[in-house]
Parts: C-alpha cells; sequence; structure tokens
C-alpha cells in the first residue's frame, strides 16, 4: 500500500471532488468492500476549493484497475484519475514486462511531448507522480526524469517525483543513478545559428 | 575520430552516432557541411534524423555520402535515450520545424508538438536542431555562451537566408525577413563544430576555442578520407 498526496489542482471543476466521500472510498477499498456505484459519491461537478489534498492508502492505479474490474469503467467519471496518465503507466508496466524498455520509453516521450504541445503540465505532473518506478527499468526512470529536466518549473511534483526514482535505483543499487540529474545547465539564451 | 563508412561500416554503430557531410556549394566557393544523427531504435534499422532544410526534419536510410562519429563520453543509457528520443520527435515534427537562424536555447521542443515555435523568424539549423536535442536529456555539450561571433558568418546567413526566401516563396518571406535584424548579432555554430563536441564531450560543456579546433579537425580529417578514395 503507498501513500499519495496530491497537490494543487490546475482544473477545481475537472478535479472537484467530495471529501467526504473519498475518505470512506478509501475506507471501503481497505476493507475490500467496493461497491459498484461507489463513483456515484466520488463524482462531483461542484468546486469546493480551487486547492485539494487526497491522502489515500491505496494506490491509485491500483483503485482504477479495482473499479474497472468491476465493470464501474463504464461509469466512472474516470477522467478524475487521469485517464491518459494511468492508461500510459499501464502500457509502460505492460512493456518493461515484457522485456521491452525501449518501447517503453518512447511511449513516454510521445507522451510527454504531446501534452507540451498543449501545455498540459498538470498531465505530465500526474504521470510522475502515479507511475510507480519500481516497476520502471533503469532506463525509462532515467527517460522520464531527463526528458522532464527542462519543464521542470512547471512541474510541480518533479522533485518529490526524482527522490522517489533515486530511491528507486537506490533499492536495485542501480549504477544509472548518477544519469538522474543531467550534467547540467545551458544558462545561455541569445541568438545563433 | 571521424568514421568512413565505406571503412568503418555502418554497423559498427550500436544506438547513436553523430552524421556528418558536406557538399560543394558553389555561390560561396566553399563547402556546406550538414549535421544529424544516426540512431537505430528498437528493433529498426539504423536510420539518419536530420533537419534537412526548413520544415524537413527527415528520417532517412544511411548513405555513404555521410561521415558518422561515435559519442564516448555518453552513458550508453544516454545513447539510447538520444536513439529512441530523436526518431521519436522526428515522427512527431517531420514537417513543423521552420528553418532560422535565430535561435534561443530555452525555447525549442517544450511544447507545439515538442518543438515550441516561439514566433515570427524562430527556428533551428541542422547544427542547433543537434544541440537542442541533447538539451533535452540535460546534455549541454558546448557552452554556447562561449561562441563568438565571426564576420564570415554574416556573409553565409545572408546566403542562406536568400537562398531560402527564393525557394520557399512569399507565404515564407516574413519569416526570414524577419532573421535578417539578427545577423548584426547572431553567433553561429557551425554544423562541423556542433558534431565534434558532440562526438568529443565527455562531461564538460565544450568552449567556443576548443570549438574551432574541433570543427577544424573534422574539416581536415573529411579532407584527408575523401583524397584517398
Amino acid at each position: 500500500m503507498q501513500t499519495l498526496n496530491y497537490g494543487v489542482a490546475t482544473n477545481p471543476l475537472r478535479y472537484a471532488y467530495n471529501a467526504r466521500s473519498y475518505d470512506s472510498l478509501s475506507a471501503l477499498t481497505n476493507k475490500g468492500e467496493l461497491p459498484k456505484n461507489i463513483w456515484v459519491k466520488i463524482r462531483s461537478s461542484e468546486t469546493i476549493d480551487n486547492t485539494f489534498y487526497l491522502k489515500m492508502d491505496i494506490d491509485i492505479v491500483t483503485l482504477s484497475e479495482c473499479l474497472r474490474q468491476r465493470g464501474a469503467d463504464t461509469t466512472l467519471d474516470t477522467s478524475f484519475f487521469d485517464v491518459d496518465a494511468l492508461a500510459l503507466c499501464r502500457k509502460v508496466y505492460a512493456m518493461e514486462a515484457a522485456n521491452n524498455p525501449r518501447l517503453a520509453v518512447r511511449e513516454i516521450f510521445t507522451y510527454v511531448e504531446k501534452n507540451y504541445a498543449v501545455k498540459r503540465f498538470q498531465a505530465i505532473n500526474r504521470l510522475l507522480e502515479l507511475i510507480d518506478y519500481d516497476r520502471m527499468s533503469d532506463l525509462c526512470i532515467i527517460g522520464l526524469m531527463r526528458v522532464t529536466t527542462c519543464a521542470a518549473e512547471h512541474l510541480l511534483v518533479r522533485q518529490s517525483a526524482l527522490n522517489k526514482a533515486r530511491m528507486s535505483l537506490e533499492k536495485k543499487q542501480s549504477s544509472a543513478i548518477h544519469l538522474l540529474y543531467g550534467r547540467g545547465k545551458q544558462e545561455h539564451s541569445g541568438h545563433a545559428v | 575520430m571521424l568514421c568512413d563508412p565505406r571503412i568503418n561500416p555502418f554497423d559498427n554503430i550500436q544506438d547513436f552516432a553523430i552524421a556528418i557531410s558536406r557538399n560543394w556549394w558553389p555561390r560561396l566557393s566553399r563547402y556546406q557541411y550538414h549535421v544529424g544523427v544516426f540512431v537505430r531504435p528498437s528493433g529498426q534499422n539504423l536510420k539518419l534524423v536530420h533537419l534537412a532544410t526548413h520544415c524537413e526534419l527527415l528520417t532517412d536510410k544511411p548513405s555513404e555520402q555521410y561521415y558518422w562519429l561515435a559519442c564516448e563520453g555518453l552513458h550508453a543509457l544516454e545513447k539510447i535515450l538520444l536513439a529512441e528520443w530523436f526518431e521519436s520527435v522526428a515522427q512527431l515534427n517531420s514537417g513543423c520545424i521552420p528553418y532560422s537562424v535565430i535561435y534561443d536555447a530555452q525555447q525549442c521542443f517544450d511544447e507545439a508538438n515538442g518543438y515550441v515555435n516561439a514566433g515570427l523568424g524562430q527556428g533551428l539549423t541542422c547544427a542547433t536542431f543537434l544541440i537542442t536535442g541533447f538539451l533535452r536529456f540535460d546534455i549541454s555539450f558546448i557552452d554556447s555562451s562561449s561562441w563568438q561571433q565571426r564576420p564570415e558568418d554574416a556573409e553565409w546567413m545572408h546566403e542562406i537566408i536568400k537562398y531560402m526566401k527564393n525557394h520557399y516563396g512569399p507565404d515564407w518571406h516574413d519569416h526570414f525577413d524577419e532573421q535578417v535584424k539578427y545577423f548584426d548579432h547572431s553567433i553561429r555554430f557551425r554544423p562541423e563544430e556542433v558534431a565534434g563536441c558532440a562526438s568529443s564531450y565527455q562531461g564538460a560543456p565544450i568552449l567556443f576555442n576548443q570549438g574551432i579546433e574541433i570543427g577544424q579537425c573534422i574539416i581536415g580529417e573529411m579532407n584527408a578520407m575523401s583524397s584517398s578514395i
């Protein structure tokens, strides 16, 4: 079990939720008593606050998967869970399990680049936040952290993601750990041909 | 350092290498160098990715017209990441990177399909495309703040922009005209210098004076190789 702390939501409507319902959701999932209609309780079109914090004693990927397995995916308000980020997580896990980290890292690059295209930094934040670093190869961990370096100022959770990534590499005693932090910054911003 | 594919075949490139070629440019009576990258994406044959010209980021089959340079100073994982990234970016951006002598290291490959078109006149050259790609992985192989203007580069800029304007028609005149304003204070990263610096990089950004020497060394090696065949 993993505790996730969610930070500032940039789109209050999208992330609006009912805190009381979430508490009960967390409690229910812990007991393994997840009713099919739980989505009704968690879906809300009201904005409670522009800022929200969510603490759950369950990995959100696992929760989403659990809801899907219970046949809830047709009715679940999946936008809350950042469907794209979760779908990518699953894809990456599957590719890693199939021993294909290079394909996995390409998926990560495409996801990151496409979200930059529409300045959807929150989607990248969510990926950094949701992905399980212990299920990723060194290549994917380094790739994800390095490819997000240049947008670090927009990625509020990147520092904590970097810590998770470092811990994961440390756990495996990976020799790639020194690659997490890149090779220095480019200060110059001038005109050149 | 420089490898001629007729002697040192492309098969020896494992994941990633720098590609460089040259063509005679009659208008300036000198060679024009061109830089790109050789990549071997997962399960695929070797490919050449290069910003061939205005709005043409191409993925081509390797040709013996190109020499190659290994990047010994990069970690194996970094080479794989660069290979996968350059190839995937070429797929995403094949027609949307304008040619420009104006380059801002801070704003490329962030947004519009991986590339930020920050405004009129902005874009990349073959050389700045390479610099930008490496920067995407936080690899600063040159210290661009040390780069300086060289008088002969202004002549080159005028020629290339004149050619581009003629070739790409009125729709793009504003884009190219805008660049003329920057000629007096623009610096140029020459393809041979960028290729050599990317290959020679060992962890510390390469300074302008070293870059010049490295670029001249590359030209010397190309001359020697082409005259020996």
